[in-house]
């Protein structure tokens, strides 16, 4: 064992191979955080965001031996990453096409939002409202939509890292964006 | 035609994506156009409505169980890797006569210009340790304790890699601290990872390496067994306080669902009583959290305790 901490990726990449498990522990904690943040915005749900955390890192740890260092390993792991949460099923929510009508929009979010005037009960109730119609919105985005929708507005994510990270070009990454942003200007226009 | 260039233009640049040259274009474009300044302040207040009320928040109980889930199916991956190493060698090995001649004969051939090798290679070589671990460290299997006197600080260990090793030395040999550290985070069987944290206590140096600590600390923190971070935490805490062990115990107290643990977390800050060292913004934050929202009224009580003496 030693400091891992100075190594490169690229260099834990090589003791994980020969079957260091610290330094793949080390290599792991470098960017799981960002792992599950990813999965859980995307799923609202942290139940599935676990799901996803074991799928990619247990993917990751089998082919890293077929990792060809031909790209950053971060941006293999997130590809990856998008990958399971675009196939991943979703145990504890279903995305489908919701009605953001207030009177149909019964499913709360499970996302935990703070705002410093979440204190006062009536603010709060329409806080609330408001986040449950943003979320229902969202949530009837597309798949790959709305993937792109949370990377680029939540993650912060140029163009170009989404298309790398979703294995598309980036002119794919606009249209999803173009739609998305579209769709969400109409249903929440009112708000 | 010119005007719909814009409005694509006009996304872009609300998400800060347009070239310098584009950009220019842009604005100066923008200047004489109410309709693409109207489209601009709507797409800032959709960003603003969607980043307002969808943080990025995490969920770090989530993330720690993960983790933990995460490290267990490691273990058990390995576990079954080596199961499968030794059948296929039990399967490769030959079996008739000619054959069995044949291997042997290789493998005396091999074993002698390996042993040939290492002769003239490892001329300075290390006192008690038998083998050359340096580089062994990497796919450690099936460690077990034997002969280990943790009174004096003395191990023998046996371990798989590849072929079985055995290893007797001090427990302050660097080579000797490269396995137990990898045991610890490693080993599948939690009765060998406790022992390896007895094996660390055991060390007889005026200062715990930072190896063992940051195994201990790893340990502590993510080990899916509650009696291995247990035992890694009661040797943390006789170590010499620093930030790193501060912020492991913040960990533990913020994390553990085991409130066992989580007791022990705040009383080993506050037992260690060396306050200067628990002032910092983040230690406070979770202490006033604590005395509020965990489930355990002990702690709730140990935490306003904590706060008090710091606020005096």
């Amino acid at each position: 064992m030693q400091d891992f901490s100075s190594l490169s990726d690229n260099d834990l990449i090589i003791e994980a191979r020969n079957g260091n498990n610290t330094a793949f522990s080390n290599l792991f904690y470098r960017y799981d955080k960002k792992v599950f943040s990813i999965a859980a915005q995307y799923f609202q749900s942290s139940d599935d965001a676990k799901d996803v955390y074991q799928e990619v890192f247990i993917r990751v740890y089998k082919g890293l031996k077929k990792f060809e260092f031909r790209s950053e390993f971060s941006t293999w792991l997130f590809r990856v990453t998008t990958n399971v949460c675009l196939t991943h099923k979703a145990q504890y929510k279903k995305f489908q096409n919701v009605s953001i009508s207030p009177d149909e929009n019964d499913e709360s979010p499970k996302i935990e939002l703070k705002s410093s005037e979440e204190n006062e009960p009536d603010n709060q109730l329409i806080i609330s409202e408001t986040k449950g119609k943003i979320q229902s919105a969202i949530d009837s985005l597309a798949p790959k939509q709305r993937m792109a929708f949370m990377l680029k507005h939540i993650h912060n994510y140029k163009i170009r890292e989404i298309a790398k990270m979703m294995k598309c070009s980036e002119g794919t990454v606009k249209k999803y964006l173009f739609i998305a942003t579209d769709k969400l200007r109409l249903k929440l226009k009112t708000i | 035609m010119e005007h719909k260039k814009f409005e694509e233009m006009l996304i872009l640049y609300s998400w800060s994506e347009l070239k310098k040259e584009e950009r220019n274009e842009f604005e100066r474009h923008m200047l004489g156009c109410d309709s693409c300044r109207n489209k601009l302040e709507e797409l800032k207040k959709l960003h603003d409505l969607v980043t307002t009320n969808i943080t990025e928040e995490l969920d770090e109980n989530a993330l720690f169980e993960s983790r933990q889930e995460l490290l267990a199916e490691i273990r058990s991956l390995n576990r079954k890797k080596f199961q499968f190493s030794r059948i296929w060698e039990y399967l490769t090995t030959p079996t008739s006569g000619s054959l069995r001649f044949a291997y042997s004969l290789t493998s005396v051939v091999i074993l002698f210009a390996v042993g040939y090798f290492m002769l003239f290679k490892s001329t300075d070589r290390k006192g008690q340790v038998t083998n050359d671990i340096a580089k062994v460290e990497s796919s450690i299997t099936n460690l077990e304790f034997i002969n280990s006197d943790f009174e004096k600080g003395e191990v023998e260990i046996v371990y798989d890699q590849i072929t079985p090793v055995k290893v007797k030395g001090n427990v302050n040999d660097a080579e000797i601290q490269k396995v137990l550290a990898q045991s610890l985070i490693d080993n599948e069987n939690p009765g060998v990872r406790l022992k390896t944290v007895s094996a660390i206590l055991s060390e007889k140096g005026t200062r715990t390496s930072n190896m063992f600590k940051e195994a201990l600390i790893k340990a502590m923190m993510y080990d899916d067994n509650p009696g291995v971070r247990k035992e890694a935490m009661n040797a943390l805490c006789n170590l010499q306080f620093d930030d790193q062990i501060r912020d492991a115990m913040i960990h533990v107290l913020q994390n553990d669902k085991n409130s066992g643990l989580r007791i022990q977390a705040i009383n080993c800050l506050d037992v260690k009583n060396d306050l200067q060292k628990i002032t910092d913004p983040n230690t406070i934050n979770v202490l006033k959290k604590k005395m509020e929202e965990d489930e355990n009224s002990y702690i709730k009580l140990r935490a306003k305790t904590i706060l008090t003496k710091l606020e005096s």
